[in-house]
């Protein structure tokens, strides 16, 4: 039976770096030269299968990059799985940026999400202001995963949504107490705790 | 199949049980199979109304969702747990699918018993093992239990919450066939726990979401669907006190229409205001949205003022023992004598006749309905239904309980249902009363003629119910007030010299008198707290308390009993549905009548009836439904179409609202649209940013929260801004430019933010005294450059803030002579710019263009709203229980040394000025001590908020603050 996992993934990075380009690449597979930029987040799902058949199902939330939202990011971030934090190889300082946000999830986000630093517009090599080198070291010494990408001409980008579903953590978690749901029970009354799980009462037959 | 780890914070479980499932189609995975499957009693408090209770059928599984709990529950079966749940046993053996197909049949047969759970038209089943059955004793009477206790009627609405468990695929939603609990209606729906980041449970959003949009539509849309019209009633209520009737009636069953007939009464008495308390008649009128054509000669027919049903209730009309067990001859006769007396007084109607069309008694209890005779039909006495529900001892004995009467208004679809009601002395245990209120709720049922009953909230369209709240023993107190505390034991109530004195304040003072008073009133503090008469409405009191009268020497001035504390025991109460417009015109006592221990009591309604045309309301529903296509999950559906355009879209323009300057109490507004630029229909809400944080600042307010759009239409979104008392301290010490964003969130999709900016202007208004004193300058130019001033050190505080040293000032030099300076209100413009003078330490320049009399008046109101606003009143809290304990002017002023220097000299300055401005006055001296007193004293002593009452000690008398106050008067 193949096996299916749901994972929180949130773009982060400067404003007109191409984040939700990314994203209409990776669902759609489509680009429009013209995007305006989000004032909000936008919240898409694309699900990826990998080699054994596992299905990833990815809900991404494509945030803001503009400054003055900058306040908002800690909520879609938090419970996050996976991030990708993106920066424009035309823009020295968008890789600033990308370097700021990597500080914030590595201090505030969940201790294990997992992060991928994104060199987009690869198109635009001419313009590079980025060398690959220097991204590559950083991301090496900060341990996350690196790749550049094209919006426009679909270059690197399933690549690296791809190698994200294959480093996530892809067990199925082990069947241990629930947070929350209070349980009242009359007294004296035999029952049993939906909340207190037991092995039997695993998926399938019990006969 | 729908799916939920974690029960919302109001549920909880009642029980859960293991169980067994065969045959297996619930779910395809396993079909065939026996496997494990556990059942759910889940509980919803029901706030004020009963609790609701399902039977869920759930399997267990292990969540595949990154970062959630390990284990998720997945929906396969909900059944609401109401009067209509049954459940059936029976022996049952079942085949079990061969694990191979060599074993023997024989092998695979398991006995056991199957247990159904049904509920009206639906149900489910399962199958248990032999074994199993005495485990399951206990939840099934447990759920037998439950059942009995709903209400008879049962409005699925209440059990809407469970839609959540199922995840929209289990409505519960009423639509307009379905009867409505009236109490619930007026409500707004449920929809799931969101934060920003996160999607909350989408599929139940958009079904509460949609069901909510259709229902508003329909009542939008009444007009094409049914035919207007606009009908007066009037509700007369009396308690007799065992009295027979003796004197006239007429100015309480007919009120201010009561035609003096020239030859029988004097001429004089013709325009005489006869009714004591609240005209309302002023309140804007309904738009009156008659359909035009068909019959409408007939059913407008009526020009003339009088009302066209008058509804008259009579309490303790039969006192006697025997009356209390069942109807005696006696008190038939006594309801007849009744009649007759209304009669006589219905002949005041000028050119009106009235025609009796129904009756109900219940021992003491009675009541009677008069119609003009141009409704009167055979039918309308068919239609007619009634009820009677004793509550007193031992729960059948009528001496406390209610009767009802209900019909249909002629020639219309409204239903108008009437009770008469007489409940238990409130001196018990706040549970007791409302178990009785609620026991009357649920067995308040509507007989006809044919036997069949409906609940008393079933009603299509209106409920009145008048009530006669409270019984007053000798012991007892209907002022009584409860602390907030959970001890019930301990309360504190008002002293009767209170009661009276606040009673007999003069009249340009008796409605903040009766505020006051109406603080310590039980009935409107337990609807407050949503403890009895959830969702009833009662117009604003402003007639004496009605209750109790005595004669002679046993009375007070007033004509009340001096052995017990007055009390507002008589009262009507309304409920309707959102469909029915209601507009109450009138709601008094009436004084005069002077034949009974207490007053009788008058209320009149204009309502809009409806006849509906059923054909046409199918097809305007039909046509709201096909707009509300496509509000689907926009995940799902991504998933299946590829075109991108079915995503929901909306566009918000203005995505950033200017708002430009904001002042104190000068409410601004804006409309935002929301146009939907996609192709189906979209449901939206505004969502809070952070768990604990709401979804916009208190000065900010964005209605309404939640809505749909149909694809190429658009809706409006206000936006409004307020500065107050309650919210202008965090501004005033905070930024000036405002920069808020609120959310808006398409449900099951993106996130939009609105951005709202302003610049706000700092006011001394609304902020701690602490923090004003020690403001090197105007709020103003402290706002301007932060880095220029600093607030100056505690003890280089100056003795009393700046404002009000200018007002006092000003006052002294101009305003002495002014007889009814803080006493009549000023002019709200005027005030604003005294207030903006304040703020900025400009002159006050605008003197010349008011008269001096308005700009005195103006500068008196500043100065009372300026120490209305401060977080904490001049005199701290703290110090409260202390004032009122003074009985001395020493002990007053020694008070005074435990305060801080600034607040001390504060305090003094104003109760120098106001002594000061009492002997300057024309009028006695003592008089306008006494109205300066009554003016200050709440004030001074304000009471803390709703929400902290414990920070004062107790709730404080208000006499006793008066006469803190006083004592600074005293040369
Ligand atoms: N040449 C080229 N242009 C790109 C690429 N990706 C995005 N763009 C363009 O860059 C601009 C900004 O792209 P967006 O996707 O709106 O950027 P964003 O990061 O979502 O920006 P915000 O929403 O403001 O945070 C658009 O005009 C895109 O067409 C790319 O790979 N190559
Ligand atoms: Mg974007």
């Amino acid at each position: 039976m193949s096996r299916q996992f749901q994972f929180k993934l949130v773009l982060l990075g400067e404003s007109a770096v191409g984040k939700s380009s990314l994203v209409l690449r990776f669902v759609k597979d489509q680009f429009e030269d013209y995007r305006e930029s989000t004032i909000g987040a936008a919240f898409l799902t694309q699900t990826v299968t990998l080699e054994d058949q596992t299905t990833v199902k990815f809900e991404i939330w494509d945030t803001a990059g503009q400054e003055r939202y900058k306040s908002l990011a800690p909520m879609y971030y938090r419970n996050a799985n996976c991030a990708v934090v993106v920066y424009d190889i035309t823009q020295s300082a968008s890789l600033e940026k990308a370097r700021n946000w990597i500080r914030e999830l590595q201090r505030q986000a969940d201790p294990s999400i997992v992060i991928a630093l994104c060199g987009n517009k690869s198109d635009l090599s001419a313009r590079r202001q980025v060398t690959q080198e220097e991204a590559q070291k950083y991301a090496e010494e900060e341990g996350l995963m690196w790749g550049e990408t094209s919006a426009k001409t679909g270059e690197g980008v399933s690549e690296i949504f791809l190698s994200i579903a294959k480093k996530l953590p892809l067990t199925v978690p082990s069947a241990t107490a629930p947070r929350g749901g209070a349980s009242a029970r009359p007294a004296g009354q035999k029952g049993v705790d939906l909340n207190r799980s037991t092995t039997q009462s695993q998926d399938g037959c019990n006969c | 199949m729908s799916e939920f780890s974690r029960l919302l914070p109001p549920d909880h479980f009642l029980s859960v049980y293991e169980t067994i499932t065969v045959p297996n189609t619930y779910d395809n995975d396993d079909a065939g199979q026996t496997v494990s499957r556990k059942l759910a009693v889940i509980t919803r408090n029901g706030q004020g109304l009963q609790d609701t209770s399902g039977v869920l059928l759930v399997k267990e599984r292990p969540n595949t969702r990154a970062g959630g709990p390990p284990v998720d529950f997945a929906v396969l079966s909900v059944l609401p747990v109401t009067s209509k749940f049954r459940i059936k046993t029976s022996q049952r053996a079942i085949k079990m699918a061969s694990p191979s197909p060599n074993a023997k049949a024989a092998d695979d047969v398991i006995k056991g018993f199957s247990i159904e759970f049904e509920n009206g038209p639906e149900k489910f089943s399962f199958w248990l093992s032999t074994s199993d059955f005495s485990y399951y004793k206990p939840i099934i009477a447990e759920l037998r239990r439950l059942s009995d206790l709903c209400e008879t009627f049962d409005s699925l609405v209440k059990w809407s919450w469970l839609t959540y468990y199922s995840r929209g695929q289990y409505r519960l939603m009423p639509l307009f066939h379905t009867p409505q609990d009236l109490r619930v209606l007026n409500e707004e729906p449920p929809l799931s726990p969101i934060i920003l980041g996160s999607q909350g449970v989408p599929d139940h959003d958009v079904s509460v979401i949609q069901d909510h949009w259709i229902q508003q539509r329909m009542i939008e849309r009444k007009s094409e669907y049914a035919h207007l019209k606009e009908v007066s009633i009037r509700l007369c209520s009396f308690n007799v006190n065992g009295r027979p009737p003796n004197g006239d009636l007429e100015d309480w069953i007919l009120g201010k229409h009561v035609h003096r007939k020239p030859s029988s009464r004097s001429l004089e008495r013709l325009d005489v205001e006869i009714e004591s308390g609240l005209d309302l008649s002023s309140e804007p009128e309904s738009p009156n949205t008659a359909c035009e054509g068909d019959d409408s000669a007939t059913l407008n027919g009526s020009d003339d003022p009088y009302p066209d049903i008058i509804v008259v209730s009579f309490q303790e009309m039969d006192l006697s023992t025997e009356g209390l067990l069942y109807a005696t001859a006696a008190s038939v006769s006594k309801g007849d004598a009744w009649i007759s007396a209304i009669s006589e007084a219905l002949s005041f109607a000028n050119g009106v006749s009235y025609l009796k069309i129904a009756s109900k008694q219940l021992v003491g209890l009675f009541m009677c309905i008069f119609i003009k005779e141009q409704f009167a039909s055979e039918d309308i006495t068919e239609d007619i239904s009634t009820c009677a529900v004793g509550t007193g001892i031992l729960g059948v004995m009528a001496n406390k309980g209610a009767v009802g009467i209900s019909l249909t208004f002629p020639g219309t679809s409204t239903r108008l249902s009437f009770i008469n009601s007489h409940l238990a002395a409130f001196d018990e245990m706040l549970d007791k009363r409302n178990a009785d209120f609620h026991e009357l709720s649920r067995r308040l049922r509507f007989v006809d003629k044919g036997g069949s009953d409906r609940s008393a909230f079933e009603s299509h369209v209106l409920f009145w119910m008048v009530v006669r709240a409270v019984s007053l023993s000798a012991t007892s107190a209907a002022f009584m007030f409860l602390t907030y505390t959970s001890d019930l034991n301990y309360r504190i109530e008002l002293p009767q010299e209170d009661v009276r004195a606040l009673m007999s304040d003069k009249s340009e003072h008796r409605t903040a008198s009766f505020q006051t008073l109406q603080t310590f009133d039980q009935l409107l503090s337990s609807r407050q707290k949503g403890l009895a008469f959830k969702g009833f409405h009662e117009a604003p009191i402003n007639f004496l308390p009605t209750y109790r009268f005595a004669g002679g020497y046993g009375s007070d001035d007033l004509g009340y009993d001096l052995k017990r504390r007055p009390a507002w025991t008589d009262r009507i109460l309304y409920l309707s549905s959102p469909m029915t417009h209601v507009i109450q015109t009138s709601y008094n006592s009436h004084p005069d009548v002077m034949m009974s221990d207490h007053k009788p009591i008058s209320a009149e309604f204009s309502i809009t009836t409806h006849r509906i045309n059923e054909t046409k309301q199918a097809s305007v529903l039909a046509d709201i439904l096909s707009k509300t296509k496509g509000t689907q999950i926009p995940e799902a559906r991504q998933a299946e179409d590829d075109d991108r355009r079915s995503i929901p879209r909306l566009r918000l323009s203005p995505s950033t609202i200017e708002v430009g300057d904001i002042r104190y109490d000068e409410p601004k507004e804006a409309v935002l649209t929301l146009e939907n630029i996609g192709q189906t229909a979209c449901a939206w809400r505004i969502i809070p940013k952070s768990m604990e944080g709401a979804a916009a600042p208190d000065w900010l307010s964005v209605t309404p929260t939640f809505g749909m759009v149909p694809p190429n239409s658009s809706c409006n979104v206000h936006v409004k801004i307020h500065v107050n008392a309650q919210n202008a301290r965090a501004l005033n010490e905070g930024v000036s430019i405002l920069d808020e964003t609120v959310i808006l969130h398409v449900v099951g999709g993106q996130d939009h933010f609105l951005q709202v900016c302003g610049n706000y202007q700092g006011t001394c208004f609304g902020n701690d005294l602490n923090w004003l004193v020690r403001l090197p300058c105007p709020v103003r130019e402290f706002a301007k450059d932060r880095n220029q001033w600093k607030l100056l050190p505690e003890n280089g505080a100056l003795s009393c803030p700046r404002e009000l040293g200018r007002l006092l000032e000003w006052l002294m030099s101009n305003a002495v002579t002014v007889d009814d300076l803080c006493i009549q209100p000023g002019d709200p413009q005027v005030a604003q710019r005294i207030r903006e003078s304040l703020d900025t330490g400009d002159e006050f320049d605008f003197i010349p263009a008011v008269d001096k009399h308005t700009l005195a008046l103006a500068f008196g109101e500043t100065l009372m709203q300026f120490l209305n606003s401060l977080s904490e009143p001049l005199i701290p809290w703290s110090l409260h229980g202390e004032c009122v304990n003074a009985t001395t002017r020493d002990m007053a002023f020694a008070i005074i040394h435990e305060m801080t220097s600034y607040s001390a000299s504060s305090l003094v300055s104003i109760t120098a000025f106001l002594h000061f401005l009492s002997l300057q006055s024309s009028k006695e001296t003592t008089d306008r001590i006494q109205d300066l007193v009554l003016k200050f004293a709440p004030i001074l002593l304000r009471d803390p908020p709703q929400d902290a009452p414990e920070l004062v000690a107790s709730s404080l008398s208000p006499l006793q603050k008066r006469r803190f106050v006083e004592y600074f008067f005293v040369t």
